[in-house]
């Protein structure tokens, strides 16, 4: 059995059961529906599942990673001492607008294994920065107030809060 | 009619008209309302005749004059001549309103105009926040990034680690109000020396413990009593002489949250801290390393009171994960027991463990899974050329023998040996019953010319071991090789070679030379 999914732009992807079984949304919808309704929602090749906040490029990235874990189980959280395989940590790469429409999608689609292996993505890319070349990087305003650039100051340890402790 | 038109008209505009003989005046009403500028034809068709009429009406709507086509009536009439007047009347006092109804509507559309700059200004931040991709994740999901963040760099580099949840909290407001409500984020503390670190130590300990609004029972939360909950604790304290009262004091308080941790500091401060672990239990405590600094070892030989026996009042039931260099006094026998990783640095002048003391330790953690027995390189000084770990370590060894006991471990998987504790192998693999063996790893840091492997006995664990993990070019000399060898023969099930860190190109020549030899044997 295949299931016909339809990206944002109306692209259509074939997807075998185990592949589309690493997807929650589609598991939920073309199966999850038979304990519930007594019958599947989608059981047959001609009906498709769109999924409207998915684009085709990142749909077909994240059904790369659902191909490659279709037959393994991926990193969950709750692992301890986690360790990502090589190819995860190469699938998910260093373009960080890359990471975060994945991150987006996968957290759309519930699909937590690649959700954490985004997070551990950025991460990733965020280590070895400092606050200002994360803004830089990411495009984040530093909106503190006074009062917060004070306290931060003291975290630091700056020669301002020695001088005035205030 | 003309009285009531001249009640309405301006006293200029009635002289105007008067002076014409206007018999068709009855069609024009000129009663303007004021700012009406009024454009009045005048067409003389004789002598005799005046027709005075409106053509013109900035503003029509407010005009109640009579509307006729100026082109018709010249063509009807035969207009000789036209005169246009064009009139603006503005009373004074209604000028003067109108004047302050401009100033208000000038001032009107300046503090609109301002407000406008105001209000894109304010909005200027929001529509950048809004099309930042990271800023529309919800909370949770950047939490998970953080601590993945957090965790990455603490494994890798303690202080590092600490001072990231710090860099965290410093990019925008969103992330530090996330970072600061959720005392997870500070779990990791490390305690070191340099500029800013005790004040971070503070900050640390002050967020950890002024967040109590959700405690909860799963990992990693704990709930000991309800004044100290918070978050399970890993500290790391790695620190001279400046701050070993702010840890040694971190550790009394908080020594009841702690899951993990290490030790790693010079003598004074590894006497002041092991001093309030003595106070305290560890309820909690699952992993446990203590590392002397350099110039810390030989100094603590001398420490009196310090025994790990004696550390954390002996109660530490979770305690699974122990890294310990020896410079105690005393075997701490109350402290190995219920392991699963123990890991044993030698040291020169601490307290090496006799063989039956190892095994008695072995013993009492049946679900033992990893044995490290550690020597660093050039441990074998030359002032004591004939004393090193493997000797110190086989001092009963003939006592040990004549108990004749083996150590059951069912879960045991690896056992590696260091340096010099690799001559130790053909003595201590046959105490081990150790059905699950899966590796053996050898780290030859030093030069293994002269290892001392001595016969090799015909035991369980050699016909049991599957992988054998070679790290390090100290088994480069054809002594060593030849040793390593024999080992490899003596080990039938062995399906898995590992080497790693420069070991392995001369025990891969003697392999293809063997190979090359059977090969023409064959021929």
């Amino acid at each position: 059995m295949s299931i016909t999914l339809i990206s944002k732009e109306g692209a259509q992807f074939l997807v075998s059961k185990p592949v589309a079984d690493r997807i929650g949304v589609v598991r939920d919808c073309a199966y999850g529906a038979d304990f519930w309704l007594g019958y599947a929602v989608a059981t047959d090749d001609s009906m498709g599942i769109t999924l409207a906040n998915v684009t085709s490029s990142i749909l077909s990235k994240i059904l790369v990673w659902c191909e490659h874990y279709k037959d393994m189980e991926p990193l969950v959280d709750g692992d301890s001492n986690m360790e990502f395989p090589e190819w995860d940590m190469a699938y998910i790469g260093h373009d960080m607008n890359q990471i975060l429409f994945v991150l987006e999608a996968a957290d759309y689609l519930h699909i937590p294994g690649l959700l954490l292996l985004a997070c551990k993505g950025i991460a990733d890319v965020l280590d070895g920065r400092n606050p200002r070349g994360i803004c830089d990087l990411l495009g984040i305003v530093m909106d503190f107030s006074h009062r917060q650039e004070v306290d931060m100051d003291k975290e630091n340890g700056y020669w301002r809060w020695f001088l005035h402790p205030t | 009619m003309r009285k009531q038109m001249a009640q309405r008209k301006s006293p200029r505009s009635d002289r105007r008209l008067a002076k014409c003989h206007v018999s068709s005046l009855r069609h024009c009403h000129v009663s303007l309302p004021y700012f009406s500028v009024v454009c009045i034809l005048s067409i003389r068709r004789s002598d005799e005749t005046h027709v005075v009429m409106s053509r013109t009406c900035p503003r029509p709507r407010t005009c109640s004059m009579s509307r006729v086509d100026a082109a018709d009536v010249l063509t009807d009439m035969q207009a000789t001549a036209v005169v246009i007047y064009i009139r603006a009347r503005y009373p004074r006092s209604y000028h003067q309103d109108i004047q302050c109804q401009i100033q208000l509507l000038n001032n009107l559309h300046h503090d609109i105009h301002s407000s406008c700059n105001m209000a894109t200004e304010f909005l200027t931040p929001f529509s950048t926040f809004l099309t930042t991709p990271i800023n529309s994740l919800p909370n949770e999901i950047l939490l998970d990034i953080f601590e993945l963040a957090v965790e990455d760099v603490w494994t890798r580099n303690t202080k590092d680690g600490h001072n990231c949840a710090f860099k965290l909290s410093q990019v925008c407001e969103r992330w530090r109000s996330i970072m600061l409500n959720h005392t997870i984020m500070w779990r990791r503390l490390h305690i070191g020396d340099g500029l800013g670190q005790r004040q971070r130590t503070l900050e640390c300990l002050r967020r950890i413990q002024g967040n109590r609004f959700s405690p909860q029972e799963s990992y990693p939360w704990v709930s000991i009593d309800n004044h100290l909950t918070g978050p399970a604790l890993e500290i790391d304290i790695n620190c001279g002489d400046t701050n070993k009262y702010c840890a040694g004091v971190t550790l009394r308080k908080y020594l009841h949250r702690v899951t993990k941790l290490r030790i790693s500091a010079s003598p004074e401060p590894m006497l002041v801290m092991t001093k309030f672990c003595h106070k305290e239990p560890a309820p909690l405590l699952e992993e446990l390393t203590i590392v002397p600094q350099v110039g810390a070892t030989r100094w603590a030989t001398y420490i009196s009171g310090v025994d790990l026996e004696d550390l954390f009042r002996n109660e530490a039931p979770l305690l699974r994960k122990v890294d310990l260099t020896l410079v105690h006094l005393r075997w701490p026998k109350q402290l190995l027991k219920n392991l699963r990783f123990l890991t044993l640095r030698w040291a020169p002048f601490g307290d090496w463990p006799q063989l039956y003391n190892l095994l008695d330790a072995l013993a009492a953690s049946p679900e033992l899974e990893e044995l490290h027995l550690l020597c660093p390189p050039d441990a074998l000084h030359p002032s004591y050329p004939d004393f090193g770990p493997a000797q110190d370590l086989f001092r009963d060894v003939a006592d040990a023998a004549d108990r004749g006991t083996k150590v059951f471990l069912p879960c045991f998987k690896m056992l590696a040996l260091e340096n010099a504790f690799i001559e130790t192998l053909p003595l201590l693999v046959p105490f081990f019953d150790v059905p699950n063996i899966e590796e053996l790893r050898l780290i030859a840091d030093d030069d293994q010319s002269e290892l001392r492997l001595g016969d090799l006995p015909s035991c369980d664990f050699f016909d049991r071991v599957i992988a054998l993990r070679i790290t390090g070019a100290g088994f480069e000399s054809m002594h060593a090789t030849a040793r390593l060898v024999a080992l490899i023969d003596a080990m039938p099930k062995l399906d898995k070679l590992k080497l790693q860190a420069g070991a392995g190109p001369q025990l891969l020549q003697h392999y293809i030379r063997e190979l090359e030899d059977a090969t023409r044997w064959a021929m």
